[in-house]
């Protein structure tokens, strides 16, 4: 697959302070690529030079087949940008946000106008055609700021926070178009604090933390990868005269919690764990009412490589770039 | 023109551009001739300088800091507009701004207190090419990366307010000091009030020359620095 994105040793210093150490990854074209951190990893940094509004220090990025620093126009021409906050202008009508934002890019009058009609029609606003954005829910704001994004046709949408402060209904509906501008062609690069959109929407996922890419995968791999074991967890009829050292002696297990009626048992054999547990049940006279197998989280893993647990100690101050 | 035009529409009617734009520059004047006897020439020239003044510089200080703070500005930033696009199109809102507002009064005046000018011609170019110096100087002034109008609006009101009084607009030129005078040059009000004194009453201080020539530098030096104070904020981040 062809990298619509190339970064390569991205360094940003805010005069002594480093926010970006090196940093280099690939976007592949068509992809929905996840770009995760906690509050001031250098994620915002990162997709600020990568939208040409701020200039690193030293490194290269190449976008859409130029280099980011040679050609900033081309790059400009060729990506769609949706902010945290939805910021179509108030005063303005639906119609009339869409065509500002085309005539930015130069577009002709004719083209435009084609592609507002598409877009009103693929976002569901086309009968908010002539409304003015002040009159717009938030929902709808939302979604008129995602198709502001998308005016120029472009190959790559960077996509910050794209449901936050919606409701389900709404964040359900943003999600399904992410997907169909995907399909269509659209790479998109979304940031978000939200590991579930991350991991409902996302190809891959790269987590940043203290200026570097400290993993880079898909979710599915960056969970497997996880140091975390997997669990299962029981629900028990008489948990309560249970003595859990007898949980923690069976075979594979790690660690219990236990927890409102629920016992966590910690394991990285799941399939071994379930047979000892139902005779265990059995032998004790206790009925298991409810068995679940739980995987880490995108959370867990998240946790795992940013979490306080990671810094501490000389043994976390080393860099660990997963790559799995 | 087509950030002017959008820029226009959005902003033109919002109270910070009502106030420091249009009711500013009328209530000063008001509060500086009423009582004082002015022939209507004299009046038109210190209302016109005022509006000039105040409303062009305004544009610029409400709108690029709430562009900003609504991440709007990045936006544009963000398309292919060149910079020097994105500059002399938020100058022009200004320029519309200051412009008509100044236009007005010279019309109504015009018709109803029988004013008189020595060159509609003249008038109407110093008027156009000082809204635009001014509005340029506005954005200049907010091209310093600050999210809120009122954090540039407070300092440049501080900076105005004595290159108005220093112009020549309540005290002449030839009734000041040679070292007040002197002083009175680095002020660019200075040299529209010079204009519109020689397009109204028909006598001016320096010659046009000077007067177009130095708001024409002026214009280019707030550009160039407009420009750089958005090239350094992209290096340093704001």
């Amino acid at each position: 697959m062809k990298n619509i994105v190339e970064v390569e040793n991205l360094t940003k210093y805010y005069k002594k302070f480093r926010a970006l150490n090196s940093v280099s990854f690939s976007v592949e074209e068509g992809e929905i690529f996840g770009f995760l951190g906690p509050n001031g990893a250098g994620k915002s940094t990162t997709v600020r030079i990568l939208n040409t509004l701020l200039l690193p220090t030293s490194g290269r990025v190449f976008m859409a087949g130029h280099d980011l620093g040679k050609e900033p126009y081309e790059v400009k021409a060729r990506i769609g940008l949706v902010p945290e906050i939805s910021n179509p202008y108030l005063e303005l009508s639906c119609y009339e946000n869409l065509l500002f934002t085309g005539r930015l890019f130069g577009m002709k009058n004719r083209d435009i106008r084609s592609e507002i009609d598409n877009l009103l029609d693929f976002f569901e606003l086309e009968s908010k055609r002539n409304v003015k954005a002040e009159f717009l829910s938030k929902g709808l704001r939302r979604r008129l700021t995602i198709a502001m994004g998308l005016i120029n046709r472009p190959k790559l949408l960077f996509l910050d926070e794209p449901v936050s402060g919606l409701d389900i209904q709404s964040a359900r509906l943003i999600k399904r178009l992410i997907r169909e501008a995907n399909e269509k062609g659209t790479t998109i690069f979304i940031t978000t604090h939200q590991l579930n959109v991350a991991n409902d929407l996302c190809d891959r996922i790269a987590i940043i933390q203290d200026g570097e890419i400290k993993a880079l995968d898909s979710p599915d791999r960056l969970k497997k990868a996880a140091k975390q074991s997997q669990a299962v967890e029981i629900h028990l009829d008489k948990l309560k005269d249970v003595d859990i050292k007898e949980l923690k002696s069976l075979k594979t297990v790690e660690r219990v919690d236990v927890n409102k009626g629920k016992a966590k048992l910690f394991t990285e054999h799941p399939e071994i764990l379930y047979p000892l547990l139902i005779s265990w049940a059995e032998k004790n006279n206790i009925r298991i009412e409810i068995m679940n197998t739980l995987s880490p989280t995108l959370e867990d893993v998240f946790i795992e490589i940013t979490g306080k647990g990671f810094k501490k100690g000389p043994e976390g101050q080393k860099k660990r770039h997963k790559k799995v | 023109m087509v950030i002017a035009v959008k820029d226009i529409k959005v902003y033109y009617m919002t109270p910070s551009m009502i106030m420091f734009g249009f009711l500013i520059p009328f209530f000063l004047f008001f509060s500086f001739t009423v009582g004082r006897h002015l022939s209507i020439q004299s009046s038109i020239v210190r209302l016109i300088s005022m509006t000039v003044f105040f409303t062009s510089s305004s544009a610029g200080q409400v709108i690029l800091p709430m562009e900003r703070r609504m991440k709007t500005l990045d936006r544009i930033l963000a398309t292919p507009v060149p910079l020097s696009a994105l500059i002399i199109g938020k100058s022009f809102v200004g320029l519309f701004f200051g412009f008509t507002v100044s236009i007005l009064p010279v019309i109504f005046a015009l018709l109803f207190f029988k004013l008189t000018v020595s060159g509609i011609g003249l008038l109407l170019i110093g008027i156009f090419l000082s809204s635009w110096v001014f509005s340029m100087m506005g954005v200049f002034f907010s091209s310093f990366p600050v999210q809120k109008p009122g954090s540039v609006m407070m300092p440049s009101t501080l900076l105005r307010w004595p290159l108005l009084f220093i112009s020549g607009i309540f005290i002449p030129l030839t009734a000041m000091s040679p070292l007040l005078r002197g002083v009175s040059y680095i002020s660019p009000l200075t040299y529209t009030v010079d204009i519109l004194n020689l397009s109204v009453t028909g006598s001016s201080i320096q010659s046009l020359f000077i007067n177009f020539g130095v708001l024409i530098i002026l214009n280019v030096i707030f550009y160039i620095f407009a420009v750089k104070l958005f090239i350094r904020g992209k290096v340093l981040g704001y």
